[in-house]
């Protein structure tokens, strides 16, 4: 799997870099539109992660070229503004997804995952972990061949953490990720523990292993055993 | 009082001083120069008779009978020493009918008496001359004086009002424009144009201040906005970084607990630095394009939002959809007004509680049981003012609810009753 992250910012694109790399990315990183341009131009890349502002050039249009060279990448918006009319007109280029700074990597990583199934199995949109076979096409999940009935956030909750097993998440990222930011932090503990709890019980309930573990005060992590 | 009829009444003050003393000292002045002329003309008389007694002062009396002077000789015996009195006298005038039964009036002569020797013999001699004449003239030339005086002061006093008046024009116009000056709306003032070298020095002025205000206006704005987004960099840097540490595995708790609270103050400043954000975009007006938006399907979508954290603590919503007005907002804000409101509401319901919904053609209210407020209600809407101030919360949500409430003109308010907290809004 093939990355290209545009990002103008040094700090940013490292930690990015970092935790992608952990996840089995192979990434590349450039500062800025030229440079971005000219490797859009000569390898190909399953996803380009595009900071819309730099400092020589806009990301659309980098959107623009992408899309004009009919490059079958799947593209995600990083922007700072947090616009709306930003985020229509950069999906209506043809962009994947749009996340706005400052986010949580494993928000990123689980859009770059939802996005990655989109492409790859087109119409065919499947995801097994183990005994768990997820049907994202109509949002089912089956343990042991058995459907779970989920609630819409539980559903959002397990994929959430199987595109980011065996990382620690924190409730925070948890939070946002279910709620974006229609919840009170110190809301969230509670919140979070509540779903999880009711998710983990169901898993269980079909014969599924609990592969939900509590890392002390920070967290949640989704560990293959 | 205003500022004209303040002038305007110090001018007739003034002026009716003005007008009285010199209609007094012109009474005065007049009355000095008609006595001097009466007792020059008596004094000439008086030379007269005494030039005439000393040809034949026997056939004096008769001969002055056609005189506007009467002169009374009468033979003394007292003094021979010489003296002379000039005074103003009253005499009963001489009545037209014999038998007349009104008491004649009274009137008012110039008499100088003296007494003159001649061969021996001393007479007093008197002479008397009518003042009505003159008294008449003075009061007339007085009558006049107070009447054209007068008049001009009345003609003055209209005039110097009504061209005070459309001097002063300019100067509320001015006053007005500058009460109406909304600084947050950046229209520049448009000033009456005035050859009054004050108007225009004030206009001048006050151009040069709003246009200074609104520079430091705009440039804060600027900034503000500015900071929020270079902000938003460093900390997506500490919250990736934080995400990366905790993945190690030789972290102990302590080290844990210390990443975990730094974590969740970065995610809180993170959150305020995009409400602050928000609230700067709105203030500059970076939302003008507007969707129609029914009212009842934007609760509906955010309701959503809120349907398991309502749940987990039995809180239920009842809705009543009276109507299903349609509003010209932008969709962003219209979803974060909704949300805001609809979050608060659950947040400080109490538990079990039910959440109620109304809208209706001109008004939207959302009604949750709680406890009563801590804070005075009207500071409810400011920011940074909470429930408790001691509660996580970033207490922007209200202020960012009435902001795009004035961004859209609509009315907001706040009731308490029956432990019941409303949140009203009217279109």
């Amino acid at each position: 799997m093939k990355l290209l992250l545009i990002e103008d910012e040094e700090a940013i694109a490292v930690s990015i870099l970092n935790y992608l790399k952990s996840e089995g990315y192979i990434c590349e990183t450039v500062p800025n539109y030229i440079k971005a341009s000219e490797k859009i131009s000569v390898y190909e890349y399953d996803i380009v992660l595009v900071d819309l502002t730099l400092p020589d050039g806009s990301g659309l249009d980098l959107i623009r070229e992408l899309k004009m060279e009919k490059k079958n990448t799947g593209i995600i918006i990083i922007s700072a503004k947090n616009s709306l009319d930003e985020k229509i007109l950069g999906l209506e280029l043809g962009a994947d997804d749009y996340i706005t700074k400052p986010f949580h990597l494993a928000e990123l990583n689980a859009r770059i995952k939802s996005v990655i199934r989109r492409r790859k199995f087109e119409g065919n949109n499947e995801t097994r972990f183990n005994e768990i076979f997820i049907n994202h096409n109509d949002a089912t999940v089956w343990v042991n061949n058995k459907q779970l009935k989920l609630t819409k956030k539980e559903y959002d909750l397990l994929i959430f953490f199987i595109s980011n097993k065996n990382r620690v998440m924190t409730k925070e990222a948890i939070a946002e990720h279910l709620w974006q930011d229609n919840i009170d932090l110190s809301d969230s503990l509670y919140f979070v523990y509540t779903h999880i709890k009711n998710l983990r019980k169901k898993i269980l309930e079909k014969g599924g292993n609990d592969y939900i573990k509590t890392v002390y005060s920070v967290g949640y992590k989704f560990v293959d055993l | 009082m205003k500022l004209i009829n303040k002038i305007t009444l110090n001018f007739f003050l003034v002026s009716s001083l003005i007008i009285l003393i010199s209609g007094v000292a012109a009474y005065f002045f007049l009355r000095h120069e008609v006595d001097e002329k009466v007792d020059y003309k008596i004094y000439d008389e008086k030379r007269e008779v005494i030039r005439r007694f000393a040809e034949n002062y026997s056939e004096m009396t008769s001969d002055y009978k056609n005189l506007s002077i009467h002169l009374n000789i009468e033979k003394t015996t007292f003094t021979n020493r010489y003296w002379e009195e000039i005074k103003d006298t009253l005499i009963p005038a001489p009545r037209k009918h014999k038998h007349s039964r009104h008491k004649p009036p009274l009137q008012s002569y110039r008499q100088l008496r003296f007494n003159h020797t001649i061969n021996g013999e001393t007479y007093v001699i008197t002479l008397r001359k009518l003042l009505v004449d003159s008294e008449d003239l003075i009061e007339a030339l007085e009558r006049m004086l107070i009447f054209v005086l007068s008049f001009l002061l009345v003609c003055l006093g209209i005039m110097n009002y009504l061209m005070s008046k459309k001097t002063w024009t300019a100067f509320s116009d001015i006053v007005n424009q500058v009460t109406n000056f909304n600084i947050t709306k950046g229209k520049a003032l448009e000033l009456p144009h005035s050859d009054i070298l004050e108007i225009k020095n004030l206009n001048k002025a006050i151009n040069e201040m709003t246009e200074k205000v609104g520079r430091d206006y705009s440039a804060l704005k600027e900034f503000s906005e500015n900071a929020s987004h270079e902000l938003q960099t460093p900390i997506s840097v500490i919250q990736s970084e934080i995400e990366l540490m905790i993945q190690e595995d030789s972290l102990d708790g302590e080290k844990i607990s210390h990443l975990q609270n730094i974590n969740q103050a970065t995610t809180k400043l993170a959150r305020l630095n995009q409400a602050l954000l928000l609230l700067t975009k709105i203030e500059n007006g970076q939302f003008a394009d507007f969707n129609s938006i029914q009212i009842t399907e934007l609760i509906d979508k955010n309701l959503n939002n809120f349907t398991d954290m309502a749940e987990l603590r039995n809180i239920s919503f009842d809705k009543n959809y009276h109507s299903s007005p349609v509003l010209k907002l932008h969709s962003h804000l219209a979803d974060i007004l909704i949300g805001n409101l609809l979050k608060n509401a659950v947040k400080y319901c109490s538990e079990s509680g039910k959440i109620n919904i109304t809208v209706n053609e001109s008004s939207f209210s959302i009604s949750n049981p709680g406890a009563e407020l801590k804070v005075p209600p009207e500071d409810l809407f400011n920011r940074f003012k909470k429930a408790d101030q001691a509660s996580k919360s970033l207490g922007l949500g209200l202020s960012i609810v009435k902001k795009i409430c004035e961004l859209y003109n609509l009315k907001i308010e706040y009731l308490y009753s029956d432990q019941n907290h409303t949140i009203k809004i009217y279109f």
